[in-house]
């Protein structure tokens, strides 16, 4: 069983909701980057962050076919975000990372292009 | 004083928001071939929804999860794509009925094609959820579905033979006509166990941040006001037995169905049959947009709330857009409503087992629930209600589909 200032990474890590210091949902831990290291325990190296990685889980066939419809007609990249372990702190059942969404280009990418130009162009938005 | 005014709302909107194409439709056909005949599947439905509502409340209260939130965490991405496609179909098609229900029921008050109708009725409920306030959107829809109350009152106008009416309740040796007696019974579960309401009402308890103190609340409010939700579409099926099966008319179209109100009610039955069905599938459509957002929103981790601008949260706001314009397509393409209806229930039923199995699992589980995990009572209930209804439809839709 793990200690209480311990991660189990399965449980408490993959698939988590993550929220910026704001508050604001930016994605789910979509996968997790080990670091195998020479003579020593692999380390955890990051949280992965994309819709490639998460099309990956389910099936590697259906990341390769999203991989080639967003390379020929996706506005934004689908390239996944990662960000180390240190930035990684509870705040309920969600995961809250020190980061700012709405000024950091790597972050909703597809959501800032969609709001930019179709949603804001329509009435009432 | 706060709380009970929490209470009696929330019972309230479950009564308003009841009736829809589904359980409207179904109850209407089952009354007029099988008269009180089908009142035990409507009971059986009534009670699964009931304990599912009120396990999804829970979770959220103990474990601030939505259903969406916990089937992700709990199970991973490779398992939940699959429940979660099904809804979205289940969703999708449910809502295209509701478009249906609506602009038939604006057909039948005008003589103008429903296919006519189609494009206004789905333009309204997208200008509803884009401009408005979800919240005031769900509570007024609510409150203006008590219209649908005028079922009752007809049956107590009608003054039915009570005796008879508690004997439906029991299920009864099948009559002649027994595949379509199974289809309609596997409908009104459908109709009754509507998925779409257990993700809504979890997301809505989640923004609202239930505690474990509101678990009082959630049980009186999901046992009521889908106890009395249910009065309503049973007096749908008791006024349909009383007024269409002595006559003959076995309710295969709204527009045969319409009548159900005319005889207890006179010159208003046709005004209230219409304003019942049009609210009715309009409040339906308006929670099935919004799911098909939650849902998937909740699934890959996009923002998402109730009042939320469309500009704050792009990527729900586009969905129920796209939903939308999808789910007008048959009602554009002139597809019977209530043919419709029934095969989406159907469709419904088959899903149950995939959508509700790892809710279940979920609710059974000491992380997520800790010491207010399902008893036996509730677990044996939900499965035994789901079981009967999939083994029903797998016997019932293969032969019901065949003959016609």
């Amino acid at each position: 069983m793990p200690e209480h200032n311990q991660i189990d990474l399965v449980r408490d890590l993959l698939d988590v909701q993550l929220r910026d210091r704001r508050g604001r949902r930016i994605g789910r831990v979509d996968g997790v980057v080990l670091e195998v290291r020479d003579g020593l325990p692999p380390r955890v190296a990051a949280m992965e962050v994309g819709a490639l990685a998460f099309a990956k889980r389910v099936h590697p066939r259906l990341a390769r076919l999203l991989r080639s419809v967003a390379l020929r007609c996706f506005p934004v990249s689908l390239r996944s975000v990662y960000f180390p372990l240190t930035l990684f702190r509870r705040v309920g059942v969600d995961v809250e990372l020190d980061v700012d969404a709405m000024h950091d280009r790597r972050l909703l990418r597809l959501e800032k292009w969609l709001r930019r130009h179709i949603v804001e162009r329509l009435p009432g938005a | 004083m706060k709380s009970l005014v929490k209470v009696g709302l929330g019972i309230l909107t479950s009564i308003g928001g009841f009736l829809e194409a589904g359980s409207i439709g179904t109850a209407l056909q089952a009354g007029a071939t099988f008269r009180y005949g089908l009142l035990w599947a409507l009971a059986l439905g009534t009670i699964c929804i009931a304990f599912l509502t009120e396990m999804t409340g829970r979770l959220a209260a103990v474990s601030h999860h939505t259903v969406i939130d916990a089937m992700r965490t709990r199970f991973g991405v490779s398992f939940q794509v699959w429940p979660l496609g099904a809804q979205v179909i289940v969703d999708l098609l449910v809502l295209a009925s509701e478009i249906g229900g609506a602009s038939l029921a604006l057909e039948l008050a005008t003589g103008v094609s429903l296919r006519v109708w189609a494009v206004p009725v789905t333009l309204i409920i997208w200008s509803l959820l884009w401009f408005g306030t979800f919240n005031a959107i769900e509570h007024g829809v609510a409150l203006l579905g008590l219209v649908t109350l005028c079922f009752v009152v007809a049956v107590i106008e009608l003054g039915p033979e009570w005796r008879a009416v508690a004997a439906g309740l029991i299920p009864q040796r099948a009559p002649a006509d027994g595949a379509q007696y199974a289809y309609l019974a596997v409908g009104i579960l459908g109709a009754s166990i509507s998925p779409y309401l257990v993700s809504f009402y979890s997301s809505g308890a989640v923004e609202e941040e239930w505690k474990t103190s509101d678990l009082g609340m959630n049980r009186v409010v999901s046992a009521l006001g889908m106890g009395f939700g249910s009065l309503v579409a049973i007096s749908v099926m008791i006024a349909a037995a009383l007024v269409l099966a002595p006559r003959g008319i076995t309710a295969d179209s709204y527009q045969q169905a319409a009548t159900v109100l005319s005889i207890p009610l006179g010159r208003w039955g046709l005004p209230l049959f219409c304003a019942s069905l049009a609210i009715g599938c309009l409040g339906a459509a308006l929670e099935l947009s919004l799911d098909l957002s939650y849902i998937l929103a909740q699934s890959f981790g996009w923002e998402w709330g109730e009042n939320k601008r469309p500009a704050e949260e792009a990527r729900f706001a586009l969905t129920y857009t796209i939903a939308l314009a999808l789910a007008s397509v048959p009602s554009l393409a002139g597809i019977d409503p209530l043919r419709l209806t029934m095969f989406s229930m159907a469709i419904t039923v088959v899903a149950l087992p995939l959508l509700v199995g790892p809710l279940i699992v979920v609710m059974n589980d000491k992380e997520y629930l800790k010491r207010h995990t399902n008893g036996f009572i509730t677990n044996a209930a939900v499965i035994v209600i789901i079981g009967v209804a999939f083994v029903l439809a797998l016997l019932a839709i293969p032969v019901q589909w065949l003959a016609s």
